[in-house]
């Protein structure tokens, strides 16, 4: 009998431990009632250098919550036209123009913080400390105190506001304000437009220690490899015309663009090693001749000058990566991934690998015949300043979140319906331009085609003849021709 | 004392069969058919034993050789689809959607003779349909799986002229040539994201017909033994094919709104050019085993195993001129099918039958969607020949066939959905004995 009684015991003792453990689904399963997302631009549902309520709310959070029918998800819409000047695409060239930057706020007074809290332009300190404009700057003091509202609220940063709502889960989404400042200027300078490692190491594992305390059950997001966006690896590093290469007669060879760095004393530009990154940026910078030998095309009135490595004074932005600086960025985000892997590991917060995310969308994902990748202007994901998500985007990071959260948390969360994001372009239409515009001109028009038909597009075709799209090589798809140099374009630098 | 150890032998095996039959893998679904004669069919297909009508050309090419007299039949049959559906998962197409294929009947046909050259050597020709597949959806200009197939069809026919001899009064065997002609159309839309609306389009349609009909020349052989007197075996086969076929991709451009957009698409498509399109599809050989056993003059019972190598559907590489080679992945598995079927004499001529079959789709989960949702199947039949004059019999026959629901989000389109298909096939064939 007395041993009976111990074996019950026993028994009780080990269901009680069974209950308790983490693999058990009561312990386990996510609650999304109350979310918070503390984040930067990506997190904000920023689109085409704007934020507006027509792609805010497809934002990744808003799908997520919308998909999981989450009762009360507050963000601060700003009114269409929205803040920032929205681009437009009014040719295939491609040229865009702007919509006023004319957006208004929609739930200012809301009495209580948002759920998504994330700030265009902030880094994880900016996370962390900022709390009003004067606090931080660039685009971060431009949007902050719109989402903060702390003259009314008193509610602290965006990680004090997160846990002064309670949070059932937490998304903390830092995809590379830290450094992303540097690839968009082209300044690329350790400790002023790049965060050092260790404060970014410091504020980051001070960010979960914060949150975790509040809420144990997290996301963190991984920084992005800020040198594989369409971004970086839209143009090719040489000179092309109708969307091909213009080789040198006398060698066989593609033609180099011009840039400043490595040339001989007293020749302001010289041939770029093809291992750098042409950034969009570039767009506007070669229809003036900028990069382009005077060999190739006399008649363009900055021929022979260097594309800028580097924003000059004006505040005109450098078009230029060189294999140097591309290393030190990706190896700064491979420094910066460790830091929030082991700040995550110590907090309990799961790890998101941004970057595999970004590797799969550049081979494309599938649904039906349909692929949505990384390719500019017909990838369908980016939207066309070349950094930010579109609704469709945006909602395929939110489908693999929630798959994430399935495998990492023994959750069975439903996944995101697609259909209205691919064929409407998203809940609200999404940042749709306008298709009234007159025809290009013959040469503009080939060039069009050339830049729009890329590679990539025609195994896009292949694929949707229900037949599997070849698997890419990282790297490979992005240098397809896209701006030539032609009398279009953006203003004068 | 050995015809009644056979005798028994036999029932035993016959019980053993169809118990695996409830139980265990069996058929080879795909596309291929099985539905050759109403006698055939009015048994489930387990025929390869008994084959003592002119279709024995398909179920066991052998068992002519037992015919006697001049035989002429024709028929076919119907194939009805009640029910063909999907219901939408997220993430694509998406929870609530749902679709269905056309309920348009699709017909199959047969005919066979047989013209004794002596009382053991039996010369046979005919006609039927080995393979086929008819998957068309609804509103094609709106199906949600527009971009991987808006209609398919197979069709593939059988021609063929056999010899069956009789080696004995309990051993025949035959063969022949099977020269089989087959045709592949298949329909679809191409999507892109319009740059100016960031949403994803339609672009064009693109339709490819296989030109003619490409024959390939396979064939057939069985064995039937009578080992006792209440008891025959049958096995016979067909073999494996490769047909290669080509014919034209006919691109037509859709309007997106966007005469930009529109005006590159023009220029990047080969619209009204006529581009070739060229593949191989490999049909599998089939092999089937049957024991027939009379339980009493009147009644017969069989129980057939079929094996049937789908593995040879491993890949398919489409060549379109102008566009990428590409490959579609297939993976199929070879099956195991098991029939049983039961037959009644009424009178001196007449007979009632009823079958059970149970299918097992060869199509893996990666491979099942919007062109053959595939499935495994159980399926019932009934059947009666009635026989109005010495010379004339007219035969019918019902396949009620239910595919079991299948739910597939790992497919390798990334389309998820479940399927719903239940299908009728009845039949009709005349049989004219000289």
């Amino acid at each position: 009998m007395k041993i009976l009684k111990s074996l019950l015991r026993i028994s009780l003792a080990l269901a009680a431990v069974a209950a308790l453990s983490p693999a058990s689904p009561a312990w386990a399963q996510v609650d999304l009632t109350r979310i918070a997302w503390i984040g930067d631009s990506e997190g904000a549902g920023f689109t085409a250098h704007c934020l507006t309520k027509r792609v805010q709310v497809d934002s990744s959070s808003a799908v997520i919550a919308r998909t999981e029918n989450v009762a009360d998800f507050q963000q601060p819409i700003v009114n269409d036209p929205g803040l920032g000047g929205c681009m437009v695409l009014t040719s295939l060239a491609p040229s865009f123009t702007y919509e006023p930057s004319t957006g208004t706020p929609a739930n200012l007074a809301l009495p209580r913080p948002y759920n998504n809290l994330s700030v265009p332009g902030c880094a994880i300190g900016d996370m962390l400390r900022a709390t009003t404009a004067s606090e931080t700057s660039g685009s971060c003091a431009l949007f902050i105190d719109l989402v903060l509202r702390n003259a009314a609220l008193h509610a602290g940063s965006q990680v004090d506001q997160a846990i002064a709502l309670s949070p059932t889960f937490v998304f903390l989404e830092n995809v590379g304000n830290d450094y992303l400042g540097a690839v968009l200027s082209g300044t690329i300078i350790d400790g002023v437009t790049v965060t050092p490692l260790a404060p970014f190491t410091a504020d980051t594992s001070a960010t979960l220690t914060k949150l975790a305390a509040k809420q144990p059950k997290g996301i963190v997001f991984g920084v992005a490899d800020v040198t594989s966006i369409p971004f970086t690896t839209t143009l090719p590093p040489f000179l092309t015309s109708g969307g091909k290469l213009v080789l040198n007669p006398a060698t066989g060879l593609p033609i180099p663009l011009l840039g400043p760095k490595g040339c001989p004393t007293g020749v302001p530009a010289c041939n770029i090693p093809p291992t750098t990154l042409v950034t969009l940026n570039a767009a506007a910078y070669l229809p003036y001749g900028y990069g382009i030998p005077c060999a190739v095309a006399p008649t363009l009135p900055k021929c022979n000058n260097p594309l800028p490595a580097a924003a000059d004074a004006a505040g005109n932005p450098g078009a230029l990566i060189y294999a140097a600086d591309v290393a030190f960025l990706k190896q700064r985000g491979a420094d910066y991934n460790t830091a929030i892997k082991a700040a995550a590991a110590s907090s309990g917060y799961k790890y998101y690998d941004v970057n595999d995310f970004l590797l799969r969308l550049k081979a494309g994902f599938d649904f039906g015949g349909i692929t949505i990748n990384a390719a500019y202007l017909t990838g369908g994901a980016f939207s066309y300043d070349g950094f930010h998500l579109t609704p469709i985007g945006y909602a395929l990071l939110a489908d693999d979140l929630i798959q994430f959260m399935n495998a990492n948390f023994n959750a069975s969360l439903p996944r995101v319906n697609l259909t209205t994001y691919l064929f409407n372009g998203g809940t609200n239409g999404g940042l749709a331009g306008s298709s009234s515009y007159a025809p290009l001109n013959g040469e503009d028009f080939e060039r069009a085609v050339q830049a729009i038909f890329t590679p990539e597009f025609a195994r896009q075709l292949a694929s949707m003849i229900s037949l599997p799209k070849p698997s890419l090589v990282h790297g490979d798809s992005g240098q397809v021709q896209r701006v030539e140099p032609h009398h279009r374009g953006l203003d004068q630098p | 004392m050995f015809k009644s150890i056979c005798n028994r032998l036999a029932a035993l095996v016959l019980v053993g069969l169809a118990a695996a039959g409830s139980a265990g893998r069996v058929e080879a679904a795909g596309f291929g058919l099985f539905e050759q004669s109403s006698k055939g069919n009015a048994v489930a297909g387990a025929f390869a034993a008994t084959a003592d009508d002119p279709s024995a050309m398909f179920y066991n090419p052998a068992g002519n050789a037992f015919i006697d007299r001049f035989t002429l039949e024709v028929g076919g049959f119907a194939i009805l689809r009640p029910t063909a559906r999907l219901d939408g998962i997220s993430p694509y197409p998406g929870d609530g959607y749902s679709a269905s294929m056309s309920k348009s009947p699709y017909g199959i046909g047969h005919g066979y003779a047989v013209l004794p050259l002596s009382d053991s050597v039996k010369l046979s020709a005919g006609f039927w349909t080995p393979n086929g597949l008819g998957v068309p959806w609804q509103n094609p200009d709106t199906f949600a799986g527009r971009f991987i197939n808006q209609r398919n069809d197979i069709r593939q026919i059988a021609v063929s002229a056999q010899l069956a001899v009789k080696l004995s009064d309990s051993v025949a065997i035959g063969a022949g040539p099977e020269f089989r002609f087959t045709d592949v159309r298949l329909s679809e839309n191409i999507s892109a994201v319009n740059p100016f609306t960031q949403r994803v389009v339609d672009i064009a349609h693109v339709s490819i017909v296989s030109a003619g009909e490409p024959v390939k020349v396979g064939f057939a052989a069985g064995l039937l033994i009578k080992p006792c007197d209440r008891v025959r075996l049958g096995i016979s086969y067909h073999s494996h094919m490769d047909v290669d076929l080509n014919g034209p991709a006919s691109f037509g451009q859709i309007p997106t709104g966007s005469p930009q957009f529109d005006a590159a698409v023009a220029q990047s498509l080969p619209f009204g050019k006529g581009a070739q399109a060229r593949t191989t599809l490999q049909f599998p050989s089939v092999t089937m085993f049957g024991i027939a056993y009379e339980v009493t003059p009147r009644l017969t019972l069989e129980a057939d195993g079929n094996y049937t190598t789908w593995k040879v559907f491993d890949q398919t590489v489409l060549q379109i001129d102008g566009l990428p080679d590409t490959t579609l992945v297939h993976n199929w598995e070879n099956t195991w099918t098991l029939r049983a079927g039961l037959t009644y004499k009424v009178g001196s001529r007449s007979w009632v039958a009823g079958g059970f079959v149970y299918d097992q789709t060869p199509q893996p989960d990666a491979d099942a969607g919007l062109f053959l949702p595939d499935a495994n199947r159980t399926g019932g039949t009934i059947g009666a020949g009635i026989a109005v004059s010495k010379h004339l019999e007219f035969q019918f026959s019902s396949l009620f066939l239910w595919f079991h629901e299948r739910t597939i989000t790992t497919s390798k389109d990334n389309f998820s959905a479940t399927y719903q298909s239940f299908a009728i096939l009845p039949s009709v064939t005349i049989k004219s004995t000289f």
